[in-house]
């Protein structure tokens, strides 16, 4: 296996925030979701990758290369989507993608056409007045007709509808068949990883909280419910975050075997939700 | 590079009609003004253009465009200096053309000839312009910039015509003479040369100021 993102020790400061030593690891031929809450580092990350803003300190590698020394080689083989319309809404689609497609040393016409008539996209229609999701798609095709061996995907899904989000996704697992393709994909519908992530990063106010296989997660994460009483401090240190009611209380914990011994049959532990062990690192041990 | 510039045109197709109607406008209002007619129809053209094209850069946040395509962001800041002197080149056409359509039809009209001394002058001006304007655009974007453009136009107009005399009274007479003893002196092939040198200079300087700013700009 060789690595398409490899991320190690990376810094970079703003006022009033920080991204702070963050590494992880992509894996060729996977999918890995980033999440975290807004705020968190998502998108600096991703712009640190894209050499859009400049690192303070650290090292990115993609393919093995230096993300900055071997810049156009680098983007040569990366397709992106952004959260939002980058493009000149002046032009239509097929302007648009003949100032983009000289760029590219592989781009394929045949392929983009594929793609605009799959997506149904108007070609002589100007951007801007392409509804929210064909922009999106617009992005997508353009992303995926240079045979580009990793996409990075910032906030794709954001703002569109159910039904384009999941045609979204289904055009990803089936790129993903590919072995040699990989795809970065940050997100805050965790939902949509559920689905189709292999990987889970997981970045909380600049720093990684884990980077691993989405199976193990559910795995080790548990979610714990179960009458007041039964808190001690043993078993509390176990929490990532709590939440306690009235009478009963709601934890999460990073090891459930640990916690099902402690407390026994008196709790129920459920699996949690991608969004579950966000909102309670999110908030730690205030009250989610 | 010049698929960023041929972009820069495509992008004000509109703005190109608009241009023809703006320069016969001018070419009406500088009526009996000899080579001046020429030079302010074609240098505001091409600064017009110039200007807008940084202006839709800006607004459609291409930066963040460009910069995650395979395009090194050298490319980025030469191709716009490229594209003043087509910028240039399409509005000495546009003027040409506009002469040529006025002499055909006859009208009552009186168009200044293009001539090769208006031609410099036509570059020379928009070097100068986009050599102080470009660095400032790569530092902050058109939006900022236009405080900043506002107040070069002016600057230069205010210091050409009211400071300058003002403060070097009588003495201004004395340059001019200078200058045009020293301009006489030498044949208009070696001026133009000199000028040339000069501009090439200049423009390649500001270009380097213009690089290393784009160069760490963060989007």
């Amino acid at each position: 296996m060789s690595a398409v993102i490899e991320i190690k020790n990376l810094k970079k400061s703003f006022d009033g925030f920080s991204l702070n030593n963050i590494s992880f690891t992509l894996e060729k031929g996977y999918i890995m979701g980033f999440i975290g809450p807004n705020g968190a580092g998502k998108s600096t990350t991703i712009k640190l990758i894209m050499n859009l803003i400049k690192k303070d300190d650290g090292e990115i590698k993609i393919f093995g290369l230096d993300n900055i020394r071997y810049e156009k080689e680098v983007k040569n083989r990366i397709g992106f989507v952004y959260d939002e319309n980058y493009f000149y809404e002046e032009l239509t689609v097929t302007e648009m993608k003949n100032v983009i497609s000289p760029f590219y040393k592989k781009w394929s016409d045949n392929v983009f056409n594929k793609y605009i008539r799959e997506f149904s996209l108007p070609k002589d229609k100007k951007i801007k007045e392409l509804s929210k999701g064909m922009k999106m798609k617009f992005a997508i095709a353009v992303a995926l007709s240079h045979d580009a061996e990793l996409f990075i995907m910032d906030e794709p899904t954001s703002g569109l509808d159910p039904i384009i989000r999941s045609e979204l996704l289904d055009i990803l697992s089936y790129l993903i068949q590919d072995e040699n393709k990989s795809v970065f994909f940050s997100t805050h519908i965790t939902s949509d990883l559920d689905k189709i992530a292999d990987y889970i990063t997981f970045i909380n106010k600049g720093s990684i909280v884990f980077s691993c296989p989405k199976d193990d997660i559910l795995e080790n994460y548990g979610l714990v419910k179960g009458p007041k009483e039964l808190i001690n401090s043993d078993v509390r240190k176990h929490f990532i975050g709590i939440k306690e009611k009235q009478f009963g209380f709601e934890a999460l914990t990073d090891n459930r075997q640990q916690v099902r011994r402690i407390l026994g049959d008196g709790a129920i532990i459920d699996k949690p939700s991608l969004d579950d062990i966000m909102l309670y690192y999110a908030r730690g041990s205030q009250n989610v | 590079m010049f698929n960023l510039i041929f972009k820069d045109i495509l992008i004000q197709r509109k703005s190109l009609l608009f241009g023809v109607i703006y320069v016969f406008v001018l070419i009406l209002c500088f009526q009996d003004t000899g080579i001046t007619m020429f030079l302010t129809s074609a240098i505001g053209f091409s600064y017009m253009m110039i200007q807008s094209a940084c202006a839709y850069d800006d607004k459609n946040k291409s930066d963040i465009l460009l910069n995650s395509l395979p395009i090194s962001r050298n490319t980025i800041v030469v191709s716009k200096y490229v594209s003043a002197f087509v910028f240039s080149g399409i509005s000495i056409v546009v003027y040409s053309l506009l002469t040529v359509i006025i002499n055909l039809l006859k009208l009552p009209i009186k168009v200044s000839p293009i001539t090769l001394e208006g031609v410099i002058g036509i570059l020379f001006a928009i070097v100068l312009m986009c050599g102080i304007y470009f660095p400032v655009y790569f530092k902050i974007g058109y939006i900022k910039s236009k405080v900043y453009n506002f107040i070069l136009i002016f600057g230069i107009l205010f210091l050409t015509t009211t400071l300058l005399p003002a403060i070097l009274g009588d003495k201004s007479k004395v340059i001019i003479q200078i200058l045009t003893k020293f301009f006489s002196s030498q044949s208009d092939l070696i001026i133009a040369i000199k000028m040339l040198i000069l501009i090439i200079l200049f423009f390649s300087i500001s270009c380097m100021i213009s690089l290393n700013i784009y160069r760490k700009r963060e989007f």
